[in-house]
């Protein structure tokens, strides 16, 4: 029995790939992503100014010494809102691929692993959710409901969760025909049980990286969103809402823009890398 | 003729064809205007298509019974000339001859038919506020027509040269609610015809060579639509359209940088304001609102929203009105200055001293979002925080007609008439506070229906005391606090010439090909 039931994290994947050496593009997205996720930790304290501090007066100048990056039309200091937006940029997409994650996976091993009618109901309402033009669904629900970044977030988990149920219910379909899964139910274990302590460890790797692409497609997904100003309320710093808010002053001050969408672009690529590597890894390590 | 010979010929012959066939594309453009639109034209009827976009092209096409001059001033349209026997009537009479484009004479019937019918719950007409005053019209006469009201208002010709549009009452008949559609399209005795209209592609409009009045400069007009305000701006810079009536003042100096493009400003006939919706909690207090009206720093709206083409607004009515009424001299009633402190102080006179805060729906695609921003950073400088919360344009609108969570809204109304009459009623009477109506502030009380009544009703000097008086109650109770008045701007390609100005209804056939 322990030799089923004490499976380290991963089915020890992660202490093999301890071991092994991280290429450089996997160091360098690792290294972006945790200086924007300390961003989004304490950038309003970094801030050179307070994100929110107006000065119409002053309205949208280019880059100096006092501002790094310049200002946008309302005199606000684009460098601060950068780094004060990082924390909505990156949460709201974090919020979304744990939703997504925690409702797929689960779906998806019980599809998988159960089979049968439940397989069969839960596979037509994926097909069906699958079928739905995603953005436009989206923006019509959001619409409906009266914005709010909360009904954004609720909505594209609900989208993103049926293409990763797929995936990890043929994985778990695949599983759960081995050798190992057949001694678990031979021992008597709980399906339960046996799907998470079991199965699960077996599939990481993919649904790691799935998870990854959530993220992506959530923090693209969202930053659209509020470029089309459904999502956050005007002021909030974010990245999608600034390339919205400041795209109209590219010939007073571009880099009201242009920083807010590279950092979008930076943050999307880093992940994807990062997420991709990890799925090689973790495979590889198998 | 030996083929040695003849080989240069043929050529000869054939450039000269091709140029003569570029001369030919040559003349067509320039008597062809590409206009772009900002939003999609969806009637070619006021009654169902009161918005810029449809008004624009529907002008161009349809006489009204009078129109107005460069000031203002009532001028003959399709009438001739009229009369005012009484307070209460007024009697048109037609100009000789004039057909609709298909060749049919335009009659008394016809004219009387197309006011009347903004009445009639059938065709469900968005200009039917324009014509509660009207109680009875009739044809009287082959060429005459009499429009009797129901109380005397000095409004009634000013709005007759926006909302009496003319169209042949057969085809109005039949079409109670879909005349104007691309299905149905219209008819009119104007400048220019219909030749397409489709939602998707556009409107294009030919000269109409029955037309009664000068011979339009331009053979053919084709409108198309361009929602994002940078695409319109590259598409007349790039000379893909010829010129654009959508152009935002703030956005003035990338207008006046391009090259090749003629950019003309001229005051526009509308105010932006604060409505303050008296009923509903906080706001109800009159300190509250006296104190918003100090905290706002009104002077840097202006320069955020105007980009240097418009000005504060201390009184609340477009600034072209209030010039009309009392030139350089304004009346002096009590005004609020940018004081924090005055502000504060106001505050603490209310239930309210320590602040509050409002859930403030606002529209996330228009263009007052920068301003709302800027509304709330100073309001939360006294303690009033304005919870922004952003809708879809659609809902957004539809809630704000429906009078849901009006609280605090910014808006810019524009308006067409010269007169009074039109913006006071339609802000201030509690016939408009309710749903559907632009009284968001809900203020309203029958002193001031009563006075609103003496502005539609007297003259001369004893309507300017009318307003006045209004006005100073609007200054004293703070319904509304006006915010700025800017300038409209139409720009056009060096091409083309316009002779546009505040009062001008048919703007398409003011633009003419340079030299004409």
């Amino acid at each position: 029995m322990t030799a089923v039931s004490g499976t380290p994290l991963f089915g020890g994947r992660v202490a093999r790939l301890r071991r092994t050496r991280p290429g450089f593009l996997t160091v360098v997205s690792a290294a972006v992503l945790a200086l924007m996720a300390l961003a989004a930790i304490g950038g309003t304290w970094i801030a050179p100014y307070d994100p929110a501090a107006q000065d119409v007066a002053l309205g949208a100048s280019m880059p100096s010494w006092a501002h790094w990056a310049g200002t946008d039309d309302l005199g606000r200091d684009v460098l601060s809102r950068c780094l004060a937006g990082a924390r909505s940029a990156l949460l709201w997409p974090v919020i979304v691929t744990l939703c997504t994650c925690a409702m797929s996976t689960t779906l998806g091993l019980l599809a998988g692993y159960r089979r049968g009618w439940v397989d069969a109901i839960m596979m037509r309402v994926v097909d069906l959710l699958i079928a739905l033009p995603g953005m436009l669904v989206l923006i019509v629900l959001v619409g409906v409901l009266g914005g709010g970044i909360g009904w954004a977030v609720l909505a594209l988990a609900v989208l993103f969760t049926p293409g990763d149920i797929r995936v990890v219910r043929s994985l778990t379909m695949a599983q759960r025909e081995l050798a190992y899964a057949e001694a678990a139910r031979t021992l008597g274990l709980r399906p339960t049980r046996i799907m998470f302590r079991h199965l699960l460890p077996n599939i990481a790797p993919t649904v790691v990286a799935g998870a990854l692409l959530s993220f992506v497609a959530g923090l693209v997904a969202l930053s659209g969103l509020s470029f089309l100003g459904i999502g956050l309320p005007a002021g909030t710093p974010d990245w999608g809402l600034m390339i919205e808010e400041n795209r109209t002053l590219l010939d007073l001050n571009p880099w009201a823009s242009v920083i807010p969408a590279a950092l979008v672009t930076i943050a999307a690529t880093a992940a994807t890398l990062l997420g991709d590597r990890l799925f090689e890894r973790l495979s590889d390590a198998a | 003729m030996t083929s040695a010979t003849a080989l240069p010929r043929v050529a000869l012959a054939a450039l000269l064809l091709l140029s003569a066939g570029c001369a030919g594309s040559r003349q067509d453009r320039a008597d062809t205007l590409r206009w772009a639109l900002s939003e999609v034209p969806n009637s070619l009827d006021i009654a169902h298509g009161f918005n810029n976009p449809s008004t624009i092209v529907q002008f161009a096409v349809l006489d009204c019974m009078v129109t107005l001059g460069k000031k203002g001033e009532v001028l003959p349209g399709v009438a001739e000339s009229w009369t005012h026997p009484d307070p209460l009537t007024y009697v048109f009479t037609l100009r000789e001859g004039v057909k609709f484009s298909d060749g049919s004479p335009l009659t008394a019937e016809d004219a009387a038919y197309s006011l009347s019918r903004h009445v009639d719950p059938k065709v469900a007409s968005q200009a039917a506020s324009y014509v509660t005053m009207v109680k009875k019209v009739e044809a009287t006469g082959p060429r005459t027509v009499t429009v009797t009201l129901s109380r005397p208002n000095q409004a009634f010709l000013p709005t007759a040269a926006l909302a009496w549009q003319i169209v042949p009452k057969k085809l109005a008949e039949a079409h109670p609610a879909d005349l104007g559609s691309p299905e149905v399209g219209t008819l009119g005795t104007g400048p220019f015809k219909v030749a397409k209209f489709s939602l998707t592609e556009g409107v294009t409009l030919e000269r109409n060579p029955l037309y009664w009045g000068p011979k339009p400069a331009l053979r053919k007009i084709e409108l198309r639509t361009i929602t994002d305000p940078e695409t319109l701006r590259l598409a007349v810079s790039s000379g893909e359209a010829d010129g654009t009536a959508d152009v935002r003042p703030s956005e003035a100096r990338k207008w006046t940088s391009l090259r090749d493009v003629t950019t003309t400003f001229y005051p526009a006939d509308n105010i932006a304001f604060l409505s303050l919706a008296v009923n509903q909690g906080p706001l109800k207090d009159v300190h509250v609102r006296r104190a918003i009206a100090h905290a706002v720093d009104r002077a840097a709206l202006v320069q955020l929203m105007t980009g240097g083409h418009g000005g504060q607004a201390d009184l609340f009515l477009p600034k072209p009105q209030l010039t009309a009424l009392y030139g350089a001299a304004l009346p002096a009633l009590p005004t609020y200055a940018y004081d924090v402190e005055a502000a504060k102080a106001e505050l603490a006179k209310s239930a309210y001293p320590r602040g509050f805060t409002l859930a403030t729906p606002y529209d996330s695609g228009g263009e007052n979002v920068k301003a709302m921003q800027a509304v709330a950073a100073d309001l939360a400088k006294i303690g009033i925080m304005l919870e922004l919360k952003p809708l879809p344009s659609e809902k957004y609108i539809t809630q704000r007609m429906d009078h849901e969570d009006l609280a605090v809204q910014m808006a810019n109304l524009y308006y067409s008439t010269p007169d009074p009459s039109e913006v006071l009623p339609d802000l201030l009477s509690r016939a408009s506070a309710k749903p559907q109506g632009f009284n968001f502030s809900g203020y309203g009380t029958a002193a001031l229906d009563a006075g609103l009544d003496d502005v539609g009703r007297l003259e001369g000097e004893a309507r300017r005391k009318a307003i006045t008086k209004v006005l100073a109650e609007v200054a004293e109770q703070v319904p509304y606090l006006p915010l700025f008045h800017n300038e409209s701007a139409i720009a056009v390609n060096k091409r083309f010439t316009t002779d546009v100005g505040t009062w001008t209804i048919d703007i398409l056939s003011a633009v003419r090909p340079a030299g004409a």
